[in-house]
């Protein structure tokens, strides 16, 4: 008896989001995928900068007036976002979208704010399930919220019959299996010099994987020539062919990591230690620098070629 | 190699894209079942006892009005799939395709007889070319590197991690189908 895969493509959350199910049969692995589609799609009605019904639109419009009541979703996100911001001593913020909406990688939902304020400004109140905003501001939790659908819809599948699974949103992917032995999935990366063309990183057993890449976003109007990682002092710069891939036990903190590797560099290693996490980075020139332990995490031999320099 | 380094490492991307992955990535692996447009057409009509299949050619008219719409790239061919339950007509499914950001994506849109979107699947989704590093920009990194062979990645490699595909030209896709869904409800006009 073998098992029995299955795999569904949706657009949700801005992008293509693939779920893929091994199972004993394709009926179990129809209603697991199901069940991380409506967990996807409720993040995603909760979380998303472009609906104005969303909670996240809720929060942008009234929670500098009054507390904001939201669901566990949201306000898991947001606890996410505000650990990052701490940890990164404010280099992850997720008050930038001020800067996203003047570059035009995101629609302005009012006029702009007169003082951009940042994250500091978020206050969640745990007990009420409530977030209040010390000033106006406009969170864009994209990328977190992502990552956080991505972790809610394995833990969705994971409540079912399943031999393995996968979850890709976008770039942000997770892996499943029930039962150590089982094998990986084959993950690749793509290559930000060319679209079209992959670098096979190896099997991932179980665990998480996110990337950031600065052009490629595939936007109609050719708005590719900047950079949506953005640093919350210096603000908005040019794109390069250039990406950060960051593997972690989560998915949220895989993504958020990639901001933060992206900005920090190298000198991110402090924080990827403490949070379990491993970093690439493909810089312009061509060149592969990986963080200690990060092809550990794949099954593929390291590369034996020159000896290592950091 | 030191596996307890506490320093990164540096490898040049050529050398990463020659290391000979393939084996270790085998197709079978990978062999999960997509979609097939009578699955969507099941899928999205349950209640349906029969379906009938066709094909429908846009002419350039209709190709400009829906470019009026939405402007993106077409096949300019689409597959309808008419779901009945006895004489009643439930609704219809188109299977269309738009460009992504490398390929063309395969989708199945499932609209009631009232017009309303009953579901929305992708079917196809090629992300890639194919496994071959083939552009300047890559080559010109052979400089200097014994490598004279073209790379040959994996053959069937789905999961790829890499900067966020917009999904905007599905979307603009929904729009034109629901738009000639309704020219298509009207009698020709003269």
């Amino acid at each position: 008896m073998s098992d029995q895969g299955v795999r569904r493509v949706r657009p949700l959350l801005g992008t293509y989001v693939q779920v893929e199910v091994c199972a004993k049969d394709s009926a179990s692995a129809g209603r697991a995928i199901e069940a991380a589609f409506q967990r996807i799609e409720a993040v995603h009605r909760s979380l998303s900068f472009h609906s104005p019904d969303s909670e996240l639109s809720q929060m942008n419009r009234e929670a500098h007036r009054q507390p904001v009541a939201v669901s566990p979703d949201t306000l898991a996100v947001l606890r996410q976002a505000l650990h990052l911001s701490r940890v990164s001593g404010g280099r992850f913020d997720p008050c930038i979208a001020p800067h996203l909406v003047r570059a035009a990688l995101l629609p302005a939902p009012a006029p702009l704010l007169e003082t951009p304020g940042h994250w500091s400004c978020i206050h969640l109140d745990e007990d009420t399930r409530t977030v209040r905003f010390s000033q106006p501001l406009w969170l864009d939790l994209g990328g977190l919220a992502k990552g956080h659908a991505v972790d809610a819809a394995i833990e969705a599948i994971a409540a079912h019959p399943v031999e393995r699974a996968l979850v890709n949103a976008g770039g942000d992917l997770r892996t499943y299996r029930r039962t150590p032995g089982q094998p990986g999935f084959p993950i690749s990366l793509r290559n930000p010099f060319n679209a079209g063309e992959t670098l096979v990183l190896g099997l991932l057993e179980e665990g998480a994987l996110a990337t950031s890449g600065e052009s490629l976003l595939g936007r109609m109007e050719n708005k590719t020539d900047l950079s949506p990682l953005v640093d919350p002092v210096r603000g908005i710069r040019p794109a390069q062919a250039r990406s950060i891939t960051v593997r972690a036990p989560s998915c949220w903190l895989a993504d958020g990591m990639t901001k933060i590797v992206g900005l920090l560099g190298q000198d991110s290693q402090p924080i990827l230690e403490q949070h379990g996490c491993h970093a690439a980075i493909i810089d312009p020139s061509g060149e592969f620098h990986a963080s200690p332990g990060f092809w550990q995490a794949f099954h593929r031999p390291p590369y034996q070629g020159a000896p290592p320099h950091a | 190699m030191n596996h307890t380094a506490k320093t990164w490492t540096t490898t040049p991307l050529v050398a990463l894209a020659s290391a000979g992955l393939p084996a270790l990535c085998p197709p079978s692996v990978q062999a999960a079942a997509s979609m097939s447009p009578e699955q969507a057409a099941h899928a999205a009509f349950p209640e349906a006892d029969r379906f009938d299949a066709r094909t429908l050619r846009l002419n350039s008219d209709q190709l400009r009005s829906l470019d009026a719409v939405a402007p993106v790239r077409q096949r300019g061919e689409l597959r309808l799939i008419d779901a009945w339950a006895g004489s009643r007509l439930l609704g219809t499914l188109y299977i269309d395709d738009v460009i992504g950001k490398v390929e063309w994506v395969t989708y199945a849109l499932a609209l009631g007889a009232d017009g309303s979107i009953r579901s929305l699947e992708i079917l196809e989704y090629r992300e890639t070319h194919g496994f071959e590093v083939r552009t300047p920009s890559w080559r010109k990194q052979f400089a200097g590197r014994k490598a004279d062979t073209p790379f040959r990645f994996g053959e069937d490699i789905k999961n790829i991690s890499g900067a966020t595909l917009s999904c905007a030209h599905l979307t603009a896709g929904v729009q034109r189908l629901l738009t000639l869904h309704v020219q298509l409800a009207k009698p020709p006009a003269r």
